[in-house]
Parts: structure tokens; sequence; C-alpha cells
């Protein structure tokens, strides 16, 4: 297998698997949210609630956090490389 | 080959697609700590993977460094690899040449049971030797490339090649540094087992050719260590083949003095070049060399004739028929030819010699006939038709061969040889290289070749 094809193909998993993440981040965040908020007064569903949103927010954080950075590495590697 | 910044290249995906995975189970609405705690153990893994693979050429300037301050060099390995082949391929000549001699020699359990064992231990030492080469030549090749590829393999999600990837590296990185110490490792326990030059004879294949480097089919083969000496060794030539108790065409004879050879032949002596000559005038054992005997006053033809030159002749050119030889001389001053053939061989000599003398020979059994041409200076033509047996068959001598005969094959087998060899090329290389393995794996495991170490760092 040449190695461009192998990029890309891990490439576009990774890219993928981001836009999955985004959107599970609305999700869980708002999963959370809702638990939280539910006049249900049962304390284990709203702790999962405060979890989750926790969760999503570090998500979110990371999310951010890897975009930036790994955006940063991208381009440097593709300027040492040539385009890679 | 994949170049190695294009598997760093992909190393860096493979790191992105980790920490991706980690944030994606980070999102995921499930609330099970078992599944969340990969999480972070991914986002970890993928920045330990960068930072590993930026590293890649700190990883790669420190082998060579590591290696230039412990003092090991490439050169001094592939040096002891080399003379150790040399050793153990010597060693090996002389064990068969041994093992063929016992059955000719009257002590032949001797050599059998002292032989067989060291045989064994000398295919182990090939064995090693040339696995360690191999080695070597596997870390100096592919050093780079493996420490990339083991970067690759750690930067998979969810830890399916960090064990691997670890190995890779540690494996890389310790035996490009270790490797080049084993001589010095080896030197400093044990001594370099002797060679056989060391114990003072040698052995090798010869062949004795005449003027034209025609082989000379019938004779005797003298070794002494003085011009016309008492022999040390003596072998006779039949069908053009030395026939020595070491093989065929092989000879032994002492190392690092002069040996002068002679060849017997229809009842004259014959020096024959290099006179003398030395075990220093061979090349190494392993590379097949032939020790050429050569009888320079010698004309030889076909098996059937001998023809003799003086000493000053100058120019021979031989024309060699099915039944008959042409011998043109020349010499700037009085010479003659000399040709001697066995009772039974007709011979019938046609010639422009100024003068001829006749006489009888006999030697080993059998008798016959000489005819010396003589010539003033300048050139003569010599025409020999013969027929009939010309071959003579003479009472070979009992081969006394050097190494078997005139000094004693038991005597140079002594336990220190065999424990310095199993030392110094078996035992001490193995136990090295397993040392080796376990820092290799040792520092495997700072990398992460194990499951719940790295997290404890990050």
């Amino acid at each position: 297998m040449p190695i461009d094809t192998l990029i890309n193909f891990i490439n576009d998993l990774t890219q993928k698997i981001t836009a999955l993440a985004w959107a599970l981040f609305l999700l869980t965040w708002s999963i959370g949210w809702t638990l939280r908020g539910a006049p249900i007064p049962f304390s284990k569903l709203k702790r999962v609630g405060s979890g989750l949103v926790e969760d999503s927010i570090w998500a979110a954080f990371w999310l951010a956090v890897g975009s930036t950075v790994f955006s940063i590495i991208t381009y440097i590697v593709s300027i040492m490389v040539g385009g890679g | 080959m994949a170049d190695t910044y294009d598997v760093l290249v992909v190393a860096y995906y493979l790191a992105f697609l980790t920490f991706y995975t980690g944030v994606l189970i980070y999102a995921l609405p499930i609330p099970w700590r078992g599944l969340k705690s990969w999480a972070p153990r991914l986002i970890g893994d993928s920045l330990f993977a960068v930072v590993l693979i930026s590293s890649y050429l700190v990883l790669v300037k420190s082998t060579d460094y590591l290696l230039g301050i412990l003092g090991g060099s490439w050169d001094a390995f592939w040096s002891w690899v080399s003379s150790a082949l040399a050793f153990v391929t010597t060693a090996k000549t002389l064990v068969i040449s041994l093992l063929a001699a016992a059955k000719s020699v009257n002590a032949s359990w001797i050599l059998s049971s002292i032989t067989w064992p060291i045989d064994r231990v000398i295919n182990l030492v090939i064995i090693v030797v040339a696995t360690l080469s191999g080695l070597g030549w596997l870390v100096t090749t592919y050093r780079d490339l493996f420490i990339a590829l083991g970067i690759v393999l750690m930067s998979i999600p969810l830890r399916i090649g960090r064990g691997a990837g670890a190995w890779l590296i540690a494996f890389s990185i310790v035996f490009y540094v270790g490797l080049p110490l084993l001589p010095t490792f080896s030197a400093w326990l044990a001594e370099a087992p002797s060679s056989s030059e060391d114990l003072g004879f040698t052995i090798a294949k010869a062949r004795i050719l005449d003027y034209s480097g025609d082989r000379v089919d019938l004779g005797v083969l003298i070794l002494t260590l003085t011009p016309g000496g008492d022999p040390v060794a003596v072998y006779p030539v039949s069908g053009g083949v030395i026939q020595g108790k070491l093989g065929p065409g092989y000879i032994s004879f002492p190392s690092n003095v002069d040996v002068y050879a002679m060849l017997e032949l229809d009842g004259v002596w014959l020096p024959l070049d290099p006179y003398p000559f030395s075990s220093s005038q061979l090349g190494s054992p392993s590379s097949g060399s032939t020790l050429d005997l050569t009888a320079v006053n010698l004309a030889y033809s076909d098996g059937l004739l001998a023809v003799f030159t003086s000493s000053s002749l100058v120019s021979v050119a031989l024309e060699v028929g099915r039944s008959n030889i042409t011998l043109y001389t020349w010499a700037p001053q009085s010479y003659y030819v000399e040709i001697r053939y066995p009772d039974g061989c007709n011979v019938d000599v046609s010639h422009t010699a100024a003068s001829v003398e006749d006489g009888t020979w006999d030697w080993r059994g059998v008798s016959g006939a000489y005819m010396r041409l003589y010539s003033n200076n300048g050139s003569m033509t010599v025409t020999i038709a013969y027929g009939g047996s010309c071959s003579p068959q003479f009472n070979a001598p009992e081969t006394q061969d050097y190494l078997l005969d005139s000094r004693g094959a038991e005597s140079l087998i002594d336990t220190k040889m065999i424990t310095d060899i199993v030392l110094y090329y078996l035992t001490i290389p193995l136990m090295y290289n397993l040392t080796l393995a376990s820092m290799a794996y040792a520092l495997a495991r700072v990398l992460g070749g194990r499951d719940r170490i790295m997290p404890r760092f990050i």
C-alpha cells in the first residue's frame, strides 16, 4: 500500500471521528443537562447527568485544544515533508 | 523500502487518530466508567506518541552519542566477527582434516574422540557468530527505520502495537549501542584462542606444477627445514594429487619457518619454487588458496615423459602432440637438456644438440635411461617420439605427514584451547547478548511496553 494512501485513509478516519466527536459532544451535553434538569427527584440520575456534562465539556476542551495544536503540527509537518 | 520520514508522518497521523478516538470516548453519552477511563488514557498515549515522534532525531543521535562515550566501535565489532569466522573456518578445516586422517593413523580412536566434540563446538560457534553478524547488520542497516516503525506501532490507537513498538525501539537502541562493545567485553573476561599458526603448524592444499604450470602426475614430495636436510614430511604424488593423510591434496608443515620442498622423480631431486616457502606466503585458509609448488627446471607432459633442463636455461617452448614432444630451448650460454624415461618406454629422439651423453638410473624399484643433450649456446630443438609404458610404476614411500607423524596430532588439542573457544566465542557472546536482551526488555517497559506503566508517568 503506498504511504500516501495510508495517510489519506488515517486522515479521513480522523476527520470522521472528529466530526462524530463534535456531534456526540452536543448530544451528551444536551442529555447531561436534560438529566440534571429533569423533574425527577433521583440524585443518582442527576449525578449521571452532571458526569455527562462534565465529560462532554472535557471532550469539547480537548477537541478545541487538539484541533489547534494538531493543525499547527500538521502545518509544520507539511512544510517539512513538502505537502504531505 | 519506506522512507523513515514517511513512516514518521504516518505515526503523526496515527497519534491524531488516537487522540480523537480518546476525545470521542469522552464525548460518548454512556455513563460507564470502565469505558470512559480509556479517554484520558488514549489522549495521554497520543501526546506521548507526539513527544516520541518529535524526539525521533534525539533518539537516533543519542544512540550514536552513547556509543561514542562508551568507547564502542562498529569497525571493532566487524573485525571481531571476521577474525572469529577466520578462526573457526581454520579450526573447521583442521578438524575435518583430522577426522579424515583418523581413518588412516594408528591412534584413530584418540583423534576421533577429541575431534568430534570440537567439531560440534565449532558448528555452534559458527552459528552463534553468524547470528551475531546478522544481528549487527540488521541493527546498523535498519536502526533508523526500526525506531520509526516502533514509534508508528506505539501510535496505533487502543495500545494495539504498544508493546511491539516499545520493544522495537528498545531493541534498536540497546543493540546498536551494546553490540559493538562485545569484543571489549569478551577480551576482558577471556583469552582469544590461539590460531593453528600460533600452534606451530599450517595445513594447506598444495599441488605440484612444472615450469609451464601443468600438473605433475607422479613423484615424491619431500619437505625439509634446511636445504638437503632430514625430511619432516614425505608425500607420494599419484594421479596428479598429493597423497596426504589430511585429505587428498592436503599437506601440513611448520608455521613461521622456512620450508624447503623438493620433488623426487625418476631418480632426480628438483627444488620447488618458492624455495623456500613459509606459511606467511599463503593467503587466509578461509579464502581457499592453494599452495602452488613449481618445478621450474621440469617440463612434464601427459604423465608419460619427464624432460629436465638445466637451471641456467632461460627460454623453453614446448609443443605436445599425441605421441611426440618438441622442445625449443634457448640460452646465451652452454646448457643441457636431460630426457629421462623408464624402461618399457620406447623413445626416439631427434635433436640439434652439439653432443649427447647417455646413462641409466634406478629409482624406487624403477630403472630407466637418460639422455643428456648439450648445446654450446644459442638455440636447440629436440623432438621426442614416444610409445609404450612411459609412466613409471615406482614403489611409493609411506606418507609421512608433518602434523600427524612428525609432530603428533594429539599434542595439539589441549583442553585450554577448547575452553578458550567455548568461552571466547560461545559462552561470553551468548551471556552478553542475553544481558542486552534483558536491557532491551527493561527499556521497552520504561517506554510503555506493558499496560498501565505510561499513565503513571503522564
